[in-house]
């Protein structure tokens, strides 16, 4: 497996408000969702939520908390936080928090595979609702910075030609358009840290040296490279082990995990197997790959074109 | 901007059940529902935040000292305790298995990523919300109950339902299948690496505890 499929476990945290607060959220992907969320002064005026519904343009702005679900294909637009009427493939969640000391707003974007990634701006008339001008798709590649990039190149073109910004039907000319509003980037938080076992990305084909028996520690999971597959290395005492990065239970990263009483213990959901044999002691049908590994002098051979347990 | 084209009638008459936070509709996302690409949950905080009457050392002792609802993540480096915090939005990754004290009594581990967000009352006489947003599984994607031995964190039993495939509707009742199958032998309990013997299981919701499951919630 790929250290690419592998998903984190490293949770997202993004703090939107408390007494006192005043802040600007950055565009941020984690999983499957895109999250935006500020904070702001109670005498600030509100981001307000216009939908097209098929009885005309509605106001969501609400004086009480709420959450609302955008669905995905409805033109919308958040005065105050984009210049732009959006129309996303991805279901959007719009939270209100207005309270007497602060307001907070989050954006929620996602939950299905693969969405958040088709995207369609235009803009309607402010007087008459009248569309100016096709739908414009902003080409990006999945992620907030490209989305951004799109979005700026379609409003400057937007801004730089008053015929398209005048209504065809009533002649009023629409207000230059602005970009999604973003603000410093919020630090990420490690709820759980990785365990600070060296990873040495060191690649070798099969049947070659891969490692000095010097180089790894007792007892301390090492991952290296053989042939493009991902093989954990475990030295215990003067005996090497070497077995499939990936756990056969979800998939989790058994380099990642801690050795005892001769098993490796994956990080994710804490399944054990024998070093030399693969095989989970409390689930018989969960075998981790093993290798065959040969020391030439110090130097750690392993034979990883075939598991032995294949 | 927009008065001419604005809808004029109440949201109610122009959109159904567009603010998932309304009052006559909150009860329907207590057990959690479908909507659209996501599963909500809302519950309303249950969690004081201010001290009860006789309680003499102020607010922010009471707030160290309140029950804890923390949520449990088991890591690499073994289990950690995250106390939420108002207004914080916590995205956990598919495939992490947690546990929320005193909520439910199992280790969740689901395929989809779960959003969580406290939100304290609008005053301190009102009480908050506790929102939960998790993707649709789709087909493959799984729900699982397990539970580790709360000394070493060995896997003791595991309990799976194919939600993608068989729907969200059955997730309650594969819930009180995995709880009660867990809880019926003491052996599942027993640690077979530390020789402990863990408390029981019990389900999200507490209306239908049995007296020993009732026991377990107050102890994990």
């Amino acid at each position: 497996m790929s250290a690419e499929a592998i998903p984190s476990t490293e949770c997202f945290s993004l703090r939107v408000g408390g007494a006192g607060d005043e802040k600007l959220g950055e565009l941020q992907a984690f999983g499957r969702y895109w999250v935006w969320g500020q904070a702001s002064m109670p005498d600030t005026a509100p981001l307000r939520l216009y939908e097209w519904t098929e009885q005309g343009i509605a106001d969501l702005t609400t004086e009480h908390y709420s959450l609302h679900r955008v669905k995905a294909g409805t033109p919308h637009h958040i005065d105050g936080l984009f210049g732009f009427w959006l129309i996303s493939d991805a279901d959007e969640q719009w939270v209100q928090v207005p309270r007497s000391d602060y307001h907070s707003y989050l954006l929620i974007a996602g939950g299905a595979t693969d969405s958040n990634r088709v995207h369609h701006i235009t803009w309607y008339c402010q007087d008459c609702g009248t569309q100016l001008g096709e739908l414009r798709h902003l080409t990006h590649d999945g992620t907030p910075d490209s989305f951004l990039r799109a979005q700026d190149e379609a409003i400057q073109a937007f801004n730089a030609d008053p015929a398209a910004r005048t209504c065809p039907r009533c002649g009023v000319l629409h207000p230059a358009a602005y970009g999604f509003r973003v603000g410093r980037q919020e630090p990420r938080r490690a709820a759980v840290e990785p365990g600070g076992i060296p990873i040495a990305r060191r690649k070798a084909r099969s049947g070659e040296p891969v490692a000095r028996l010097g180089d790894l520690r007792v007892d301390s999971p090492t991952v290296v490279e053989i042939d493009g597959r991902e093989v954990v290395l475990v030295r215990t005492g003067d005996v090497v082990r070497a077995l499939g990065n990936a756990c056969p239970h979800k998939g989790g990263p058994l380099g990642l995990g801690e050795v005892r009483l001769g098993a490796i213990v994956c990080p994710w959901h804490r399944f054990r197997f024998d070093l030399s044999t693969g095989q989970s002691p409390t689930n018989p049908s969960l075998c981790a790959e093993t290798f065959r590994v040969e020391l030439q002098g110090d130097e750690i051979v392993v034979h990883a074109s075939v598991p032995i347990n294949a | 901007m927009y008065a001419n084209v604005l809808v004029k009638e109440p949201l109610e008459k122009v959109m159904e059940d567009w603010d998932f936070l309304q009052e006559k509709i909150l009860s329907h996302f207590a057990t959690f529902k479908p909507v659209g690409e996501n599963i909500y949950g809302v519950r309303r905080n249950r969690v004081p935040t201010q001290p009860p009457a006789g309680f003499s050392q102020g607010p922010a002792t009471y707030l160290e000292k309140r029950p804890s609802y923390g949520t449990q993540i088991l890591g690499p480096s073994g289990i950690e305790v995250r106390q939420s915090v108002d207004m914080e939005l916590s995205i956990m990754p598919g495939g992490l298995p947690h546990h929320t004290l005193h909520s439910f009594g199992y280790w969740h581990i689901n395929d989809m990523d779960e959003l969580s967000i406290r939100m304290p009352g609008p005053s301190a006489e009102e009480p908050g919300f506790l929102l939960l947003i998790m993707g649709m599984p789709r087909e493959g994607e799984t729900d699982r109950w397990a539970w580790y031995c709360e000394r070493c964190s060995t896997l003791l039993f595991e309990h799976q339902y194919q939600t993608g495939t068989l729907g969200f509707n059955g997730f309650w009742k594969a819930e009180r299948e995995a709880v009660t199958a867990y809880n019926r032998d003491p052996n599942s309990r027993l640690c077979p690496e530390c020789g402990h013997l863990n408390p029981r299981g019990y389900c999200w919701n507490p209306t239908k505890d049995t007296p020993e499951e009732k026991e377990a919630r107050g102890l994990w």
